[in-house]
């Protein structure tokens, strides 16, 4: 986090107090909840109960931020978390989403050993990412596990079919990036509009998404949440239009850039404009 | 009160380290003797003396370390043999077990007679075993040390003059006797209330069991079903130390699992099922609740006895020393007995024929636990839980395979990160914190592809996005396509942002340069020029 946002997260942040950091609710009663892992309140509309259930499978498709944000609220608060599969997630992404690096474990390539790997981490951590991958590690494919065909795809089938009972039985909750048969929850970014970048100049700064959660039981109605993911000052927030303004005037109120193309960043559908400086003392 | 059968094999350690009664030998464990053979009690031996001592006492005493695995294993036939007339045997302990009596006395027409075919029984497969009967396992246990039938209902006056120590309960004897109580009649005449409010719900466990009753009131009760957890093992685990792993994976769920209901296991049900179709199970008891080690050590035992029966195993002879002899690889259909008994005569009813492919922990009885499990350290017992996934993995992968990341210093999205293999310690980065002119801004790509994927920034008219030696770009960027995906429309991009790093020298040089861009479809993306060819390096999805 760089000093300017560190700034901005004290003031925007809830009072404006010393010790606001990246982050959310500070963490309480730690992992130790036996049925639920918490989640950033924003989220918390997307999932039924308003976190997620310990022993679920949860599938989080297009948008490795919606991942970073739904494990954040768990691992700052203890919680361990494990990442299989090549197709990683950003590590200073997730460092400012506030997941903690140290109970964040990582195994990039499980190879044809995934299931026992995926079952192995299941014991242990209180949620797993699993991504899809290829064997030679060059670029992510469309499902789990290496390509099926034929026998190797009745092999996943089962693999799937035996982690999500896994995952059940031992109280973990599990990711998938990709389709996965017996899922509960299937969360998807349906819109985006990312701000701050124009044509060639600003660079990214806030991003507003609808993110719709569709699943079983009581999730089967389709629920739509817009959020700031990120928001203007970083964190994951409920979608609120007057953000992106207070936010800029603020900057402004610092001594930022000039007025007008703020209001404009801000009024202008596809965000056009930058606040920061850091990349326009870059070009050339 | 339930009529209780106990079998008790006298010096059961000894026994299973196959030294004979007759042979001067003492179990140490800790340099204290936890069991002696008949002739090294005669000499003066006892339980609990030092093993120097002992030795003083009886110049030419065989000591044996104690392997409570090796008990564990010896005790299966005997308990086998004995459950194929009572069915329901629960083991306490290698060497002690309980069962209860009513079904089989009535087939054998009367406890003697029952006593006396089970004793035929169990020097059958090679051991002396002694029975006692009585209302309740603590009396039965007590009758059976002293190979007494108890007539029913008076096992309260059966156990009114024995000694307080017999509750097992070295403080709250030693504290009995200091209050002048030596004796279980004169603990059980105290008031029960009297004795919650000094002694604490465990001294009023004891004193019922002083009075007769049984452990506790009726308030320990059938487990539901559904606290029973159980693992398939594929393949099939045909060697013990490989079923030790299952072992103390599943006890230790089934306890955690348990504590978070405030509840404990004081008879759990470990079931197997073999290859084969198979099914083995074997009660085990513990009046004071399982820990999780007690119930792995448990489950990790009855393993150990079932797997070993598939093998001709022969124990060690009084060399103590030796490791249980088991076959390492493979199971044999060959089966040989126990300790040298007749062969035929072997107690393999219930020894599999193949690996046990799975295994089930059924909580029989629980009781609620007064205090609060895992208060403090907590965390800890996460920790230790993912350290034994993360072995497993690597026991898997490879001892590289499981990493944690520190942010580092650099510019590029991979030259952020530095991976820290699993185990070794996690130092943060100094240079992270320093400032780093050209960092990319926040908020930083969330997906990273493990290899930078081959792109093609467009013009308008098709021609590739070109950036001078002053990292300016020659025309404006207008379509993107990944691959040989079809490509899109760039609404917007900013850039080119110049990493120009490690120019010094020659051979890591490299000259960068960087866009952001954000597609048609919203999506935006982190590409990289360098030496003319476009590469993805990372999406913000």
């Amino acid at each position: 986090m760089t000093p300017s946002t560190a700034l901005l997260a004290d003031l925007v942040g809830a009072g404006g107090g010393h010790g606001v950091s990246r982050g959310f609710a500070p963490p309480v009663g730690g992992s130790a909840d036996a049925t639920w892992v918490p989640v950033a309140p924003a989220l918390a509309g997307l999932l039924p109960g308003g976190a997620l259930e310990r022993g679920s499978v949860v599938t989080v498709t297009g948008s490795g931020s919606l991942v970073l944000a739904l494990i954040a609220e768990a691992s700052s608060a203890g919680a361990w978390c494990a990442e299989v599969g090549t197709a990683g997630l950003g590590i200073a992404a997730a460092a400012e989403a506030g997941v903690v690096l140290d109970r964040f474990v990582r195994v990039p390539r499980p190879g044809e050993r995934w299931p026992e790997v995926v079952a192995a981490l299941l014991d242990g951590f209180d949620i797993v990412v699993v991504h899809p991958w290829t064997d030679d590690g060059t670029s992510a494919g469309t499902s789990i596990g290496p390509p099926r065909r034929g026998d190797r795809a009745t092999r996943a089938q089962h693999a799937i079919r035996r982690l999500t009972a896994r995952a059940r039985e031992r109280g973990a909750v599990l990711v998938a990036t990709s389709p996965w048969e017996g899922a509960s929850l299937g969360l998807t970014v349906t819109a985006q509009r990312w701000h701050g970048l124009g044509a060639g100049h600003g660079h990214l700064t806030a991003r507003e998404v609808e993110v719709t959660a569709v699943g079983r039981g009581a999730a089967v109605r389709p629920r739509r949440v817009r959020l700031w993911l990120p928001g203007p000052d970083g964190r994951v927030a409920a979608y609120d239009p007057h953000l992106l303004v207070d936010h800029e005037r603020l900057v402004v109120a610092r001594g930022g850039d000039g007025v007008s193309a703020l209001v404009k960043t801000a009024g202008a559908p596809d965000g056009v404009g930058g606040s920061a400086s850091v990349p326009s003392r870059l070009v050339g | 009160m339930v009529r209780t059968l106990a079998l008790w094999c006298p010096d059961w350690s000894v026994v299973a380290a196959g030294i004979s009664a007759v042979e001067p030998a003492v179990v140490v464990s800790a340099n204290r003797v936890v069991a002696c053979s008949a002739a090294a009690r005669a000499e003066g031996v006892y339980r609990g003396q030092r093993r120097r001592e002992a030795q003083s006492r009886v110049p030419d005493l065989v000591v044996v370390a104690a392997n409570p695995a090796q008990d564990a294993r010896a005790f299966e036939p005997v308990v086998a043999a004995v459950e194929e007339l009572a069915p329901g045997i629960e083991v306490l302990r290698p060497g002690l077990a309980v069962v209860a009596a009513k079904g089989a006395t009535r087939y054998f027409g009367g406890e003697e007679a029952l006593v006396d075919v089970l004793a035929g029984v169990v020097a059958g497969v090679g051991h002396e075993g002694r029975f006692g009967i009585a209302d309740g396992t603590f009396a039965a246990i007590q009758a059976a040390y002293r190979v007494q039938v108890v007539p029913p209902g008076e096992s309260a006056a059966f156990l009114a003059p024995l000694p307080v120590q017999s509750l097992g309960d070295a403080d709250l004897a030693d504290l009995l006797v200091r209050l002048g109580i030596s004796t279980l009649g004169g603990f059980a005449a105290l008031p029960d209330d009297e004795v919650l409010a000094r002694f604490g719900p465990e001294g009023r466990c004891r004193h019922r069991l002083a009075r007769g009753l049984a452990e506790r009131p009726p308030a320990g009760r059938e487990a539901p079903p559904d606290l029973a957890v159980q693992t398939v093992l594929d393949p099939p685990v045909e060697r013990v130390d490989a079923a030790t792993f299952a072992a103390k994976a599943l006890a230790d769920r089934l306890t955690a699992m348990l504590a978070g209901r405030a509840l404990a296991v004081t008879r759990v049900r470990v079931e197997a099922q073999t290859e084969h179709g198979e099914e083995l199970a074997r009660v085990w008891r513990h009046d004071d609740g399982f820990t999780a080690v007690a119930l792995a050590e448990r489950v990790r035992w009855q393993l150990d006895g079932w797997l070993s029966g598939t093998v001709g195993g022969t124990p060690g002879n009084g060399s103590g020393g030796s490791a249980p002899s088991l076959v390492q690889h493979g199971v044999t259909h060959h089966q040989t007995s126990w300790h040298g008994a007749t062969p035929g005569q072997n107690p393999t009813s219930g020894m599999p024929t193949a690996g046990v492919s799975l295994l089930r922990l059924v909580p029989v009885e629980v009781v609620g636990i007064g205090r609060q499990l895992g208060l403090w350290g907590e965390d800890n017992g996460g920790q230790e839980r993912v350290g034994r996934a993360v072995d497993r993995v690597l026991g898997l992968l490879g001892p590289t395979a499981a990493a944690t990341a520190v942010l580092a210093g650099g510019r590029d999205v991979a030259g952020r990160v530095r991976a820290v293999p699993w185990g070794e310690p996690r130092a943060p980065d100094p240079l992270d914190t320093l400032p780093w002119p050209g960092r990319l801004p926040v908020p930083s790509p969330a997906t990273v592809p493990p290899a930078p994927i081959p792109a093609k920034l467009l013009t308008v008219d098709g021609a590739l996005v070109e950036v001078t030696g002053r990292f300016v770009a020659t025309s404006v960027p207008a379509r993107l396509a990944l691959a040989d995906g079809p490509a899109v429309d760039v609404v917007a991009w900013a850039g080119p942002w110049p990493v120009d790093s490690r120019w010094w020298d020659p051979g890591s040089h490299r000259r960068q340069a960087r866009v952001q861009v954000v597609t048609a479809d919203q999506c935006a993306h982190l590409l990289v020029l360098e030496a003319g060819q476009w590469h993805l390096e990372a999406s913000y999805d």
